[in-house]
């Protein structure tokens, strides 16, 4: 306490202290001078600024404990304390670059998109512009490197695993359901608008301590914070209509939106096979509801809520059933709150519900199925110092799932259900062990109640920065996941599925310019296999698959070589074999292709205020089963091409900002075979006949006006 | 003890006050020397000063309020694309620690508005669509928040001119906006001589050329 008076004594004193002079240059660590440092005294309005040869000359008045503050944005900021009789002597201030644009950041696998993130590789506005995704989130991630989209469900496949190993994330909850539901062969799409994210990560493999439950990928969709402003929004489409509004106020923000779809007009104008007794129509409403609270905290709500119906007659093709018909209603809610906790904490809490109920005809059976998750999770983030950070939390999720087939013929019904509940926490280290060198390291424990094992799943990655805008990355970490409920349901006595994942990344970014190359290597263990079953779906399940995958992905994006017009090319190749399902020995799934190539191309047309784009994709043949042939899965489909392209004309109805916006997917309405559905027995010269397994629209045509009023 | 630290409280508000030049008569000055600024080197100058003025006082929204606005006609006013982005960093960074001191100033989120609409400038094909769509919703949000205060309504007005007719813009989409804010600036008060009162003037200007002949 003495000393405390003493000090204000002092700085009391600080008028009657003599005029002080520091003199000095401000420059970087190779000696350039930096121009329009700001130099001063902490806590003093007084100071200079360096000049254009990083000269200053300081006059201050001297106080007892004055600290020489210089700053320069892009820059650490220097601090020096100084003596209270001054010297005259000549400061050469060396101040070291923020660790920014040129930091080392870890890279392998992962590719990030967003506002504020400076080495945008995708931006959401340009997931919703590319032509033949049709607004669909998985629709466009099937254009970067590694990932296929499977044409006959519309679900992503990455680097050879199939599709259940992908999982989707909001705000880092769990989003159950991610895919639409649809009839056999007809394509799904993402539940969300990719209008509702501001920034999306997709992980292709090596991913974080923080993402559990995921053999292959896993994306996380990011939700906006506070809207951005206020206004009404119309849209028409030849597949639709939508309304919404957004209300921006200081401190919190909600928007709300409902839409209806009905494919009828679509059917109309596309060239198809389909012979709907219904045609599919949703009705979907969304709320969003955002808030901040006191200084640092930030509670974010989200409800999705869709519900579709359709019936399809499926006389004509190789099916057993004639007559499908589908219900589906789907709720999503979460709620997510972070808040920091002084300067260097910050903790992260969430939970979420997903609720899908599946109702399907199959001519006079009927079968429901009924998955009810809820995700909950809690997680703090400490800023050590500089070079260290780390991430700790846990998670519990919870799954129930109901599945009913109700016989009209027996008149007899078969329930089974699944309750798990999975505990998992996780802490990782971020190190950052010189300007170059970024390790993390963390680690994952993983307990289930229904098939009662625990997982302890490391990771290893680290990034090495070569030159300024170059740098390796690699990444490792085992990863485990529980069987999927159409299996569980059988049996409960299964392990996890497993995988090793071996990452290796180069890539080069320049402001405008991205190239990427990324090897990897991937083991998979105690798959899931079972015999056809006679009476069940599937008989002996047990998890003794195994299988690899390995392959090299190639991206490049530019947005500068040519005027108005940005583009990118991605080139997988992926070798994979697996033993696993009903496959008698390993072979390479019927779902990898070896070879795919897109290119995206998107043009601004200046003088028609028209944004092109031209999408083209090339997917070599995948295998499949022909029991006419002795060897299992030795047949293959033809390559797949598809071009597609868009336009967006920009313009204005009442004053109000208008796009009018016209979509054809397989401009050329070329045939798409995916696969082949054989006849389960031959005929009497013992041979199955096939039906292709292809895409049911040779091309769509989606024109909207979307009108938004302030 | 509670008194002990009042005191202390009090002596060290009382040392403050008497060892550092008052803040208003500080901030005065440093608006009066930014007014007489006539190059980019002046300008530079005084954004640092309330740069420093703002670091000294961790209450006070103005300063910062006052380096971003300059920091921002810089990078208005420069062509070169890295300085530009360096400016607008700058502004940024006075501007977000601003709005950490208060969210409910209309003037800041003008602030805001008018460095989202730099940053279009900084790559208008790129950042066009998301950026514009921000600064209007910081117009509209500080439009709300102080439905007196002209700034908002002058600087949306102005976008509009600048926005080409086919998009809904122009001179007849921008003219009422302009004029709404030229009927605030009429009657409007700043709290005293250091709060924002600038616009005035160019307002007129712009109304004037907007006007059919």
């Amino acid at each position: 306490m003495k000393k405390l008076l003493y000090l204000l004594i002092i700085s009391a004193q600080i008028n009657l202290s003599a005029q002080n002079i520091i003199k000095g240059r401000v420059e970087d660590h190779e000696g350039i001078p930096l121009t329009g440092a700001n130099v001063y005294i902490q806590g003093s309005y007084e100071g200079t600024i360096s000049d254009t040869a990083g000269f200053f000359v300081l006059d201050y008045k001297a106080g007892d404990s004055d600290i020489l503050v210089v700053s320069y944005i892009g820059f650490e900021t220097y601090k020096e304390k100084l003596a209270q009789n001054q010297d005259q002597i000549f400061r050469k201030i060396i101040l070291h670059e923020n660790a920014r644009l040129e930091e080392v950041v870890i890279t392998a696998g992962m590719f990030e998109a967003g506002e504020k993130s400076r080495a945008v590789l995708l931006n959401p506005i340009e997931i919703a512009t590319t032509a033949s995704s049709n607004g669909d989130v998985f629709g466009a991630l099937s254009f970067f490197p590694g990932v296929q989209k499977q044409g006959e469900s519309g679900e992503i496949i990455v680097r050879g695993g199939d599709a259940s190993e992908s999982k989707t994330y909001m705000d880092g909850m769990l989003v159950s359901s991610p895919y639409s539901s649809t009839m056999p062969d007809l394509p799904a799409r993402g539940r969300f608008s990719p209008f509702m994210f501001n920034g999306v990560m997709f992980s292709t493999g090596g991913y974080s301590a923080e993402y559990g439950q995921a053999l292959s990928s896993v994306l996380e969709l990011k939700t906006p914070g506070l809207f951005d402003e206020s206004l009404t929004s119309v849209g028409i489409m030849n597949v639709g209509a939508s309304l919404g509004h957004t209300e921006r106020n200081s401190r919190s923000a909600y928007s709300t939106e409902i839409n209806y779809n009905n494919l009828y007009p679509y059917f109309l104008m596309a060239k198809h096979e389909l012979d709907w007794i219904k045609v599919p129509q949703s009705l979907g409403a969304n709320f969003y509801y955002r808030v901040k609270t006191g200084k640092t905290g930030f509670l974010k709500t989200d409800i999705v809520y869709n519900n579709s119906s359709s019936k399809l007659d499926y006389s004509n093709f190789e099916s057993t059933i004639n007559k499908i018909g589908l219900k589906n209603q789907n709720l999503f809610i979460k709620s997510n709150y972070s808040q920091e906790l002084g300067d260097n904490w910050m903790i992260k809490a969430g939970i979420a519900g997903n609720v899908d109920s599946d109702k399907k005809e199959l001519d006079l059976d009927k079968l429901s199925e009924n998955l009810f998750t809820l995700h909950s999770r809690f997680g703090i983030a400490g800023f050590i110092n500089k070079s260290l950070t780390f991430k700790t939390g846990g998670e519990v999720y919870m799954l129930s799932y109901k599945f009913k087939y109700s016989d009209f013929e027996n008149n007899e019904s078969y329930p089974m259900e699944v309750q798990d509940l999975l505990y998992s926490g996780y802490l990782e280290g971020d190190i950052k062990m010189t300007k170059n060198i970024a390790l993390r390291v963390g680690g994952r424990a993983e307990h289930t109640t229904y098939t009662s094992e625990s997982k302890v799943s490391p990771r290893v990655s680290m990034a090495y920065k070569t030159r300024d805008k170059s740098q390796f990355s690699f990444a490792w970490g085992k990863y485990y996941q529980q069987a999927q409920p159409e299996y569980l349901k059988y049996t409960s006595d299964l392990t996890f599925e497993n995988a090793e994942h071996f990452i290796l990344n180069y890539q080069i970014v320049s402001e405008n310019r991205v190239f990427r190359a990324e090897t990897y290597y991937k083991t998979y263990n105690n798959l899931i296999t079972y015999d056809p079953g006679v009476y069940e779906e599937f008989e002996n399940i047990s998890n003794t698959g195994d299988g690899y995958a390995k392959g090299i992905d190639l991206f490049w994006k530019d947005s500068e070589t040519f005027k108005n017009m940005n583009y990118w090319i991605s080139y997988s190749f992926v070798d994979s074999k697996r033993k696993y399902k009903n496959y008698p020995y390993a072979v390479t799934p019927e779902f990898v292709a070896r070879h795919n190539l897109s290119l995206v191309l998107k043009y601004w047309i200046e003088t028609i205020q028209t944004q092109a784009c031209l999408t083209y994709n090339y997917t070599s043949g995948r295998p499949y089963n022909n029991p006419n042939l002795p060897d299992y899965m030795s047949d293959k489909t033809k390559s797949i091409h598809d071009l597609s392209g868009n336009l967006s004309y920009i313009t204005n109805i009442f004053g109000y900002f208008t796009v009018v916006h016209l979509s054809v997917s397989n401009i050329f309405g070329l045939d798409k075979i995916y696969s082949y559905r054989y006849s389960s027995v031959p005929d009497d010269q013992g041979i199955y006949h096939a039906s292709p397994i292809k895409s049911m629209m040779q091309r769509s045509i989606i024109l909207g006006v979307f009108i938004s009023i302030k | 003890m509670k008194t002990m630290s009042l005191i202390l409280a009090l002596a060290v508000t009382g040392t403050l006050a008497w060892s550092q030049p008052n803040f208003e008569a500080a901030m005065g000055s440093a608006l009066a020397d930014f007014g007489k600024a006539q190059s980019l080197e002046d300008m530079k100058t005084s954004a640092a000063r309330f740069e420093r003025i703002a670091a000294a006082e961790p209450e006070e929204w103005l300063p910062g309020y006052y380096s971003s606005m300059i920091y921002c006609l810089l990078a208005f006013k420069t062509m070169d694309v890295k300085e530009k982005q360096n400016y607008i960093d700058l502004a940024q960074k006075q501007i977000d620690a601003a709005l950490k001191i208060t969210d409910k100033e209309s003037e800041l989120h003008t602030m805001q508005g008018m460095i989202y609409q730099a940053v279009i400038g900084l790559d208008p094909m790129n950042n066009g669509a998301l950026y514009s769509g921000k600064a209007s919703g910081c117009f509209g949000l500080a439009r709300k928040l102080d439905p007196k205060n002209p700034r908002p309504v002058y600087l949306e007005g102005l976008s509009v001119l600048n926005t080409p007719e086919q998009f809904g813009g122009g001179k007849t989409a921008a003219l009422p906006l302009l004029e709404k804010a030229a009927g605030l600036f009429k009657n409007f008060e700043p709290k005293s001589e250091i709060y924002p009162n600038w616009g005035k003037e160019d307002c007129e200007k712009q109304l004037l050329a907007c006007k059919p002949e």
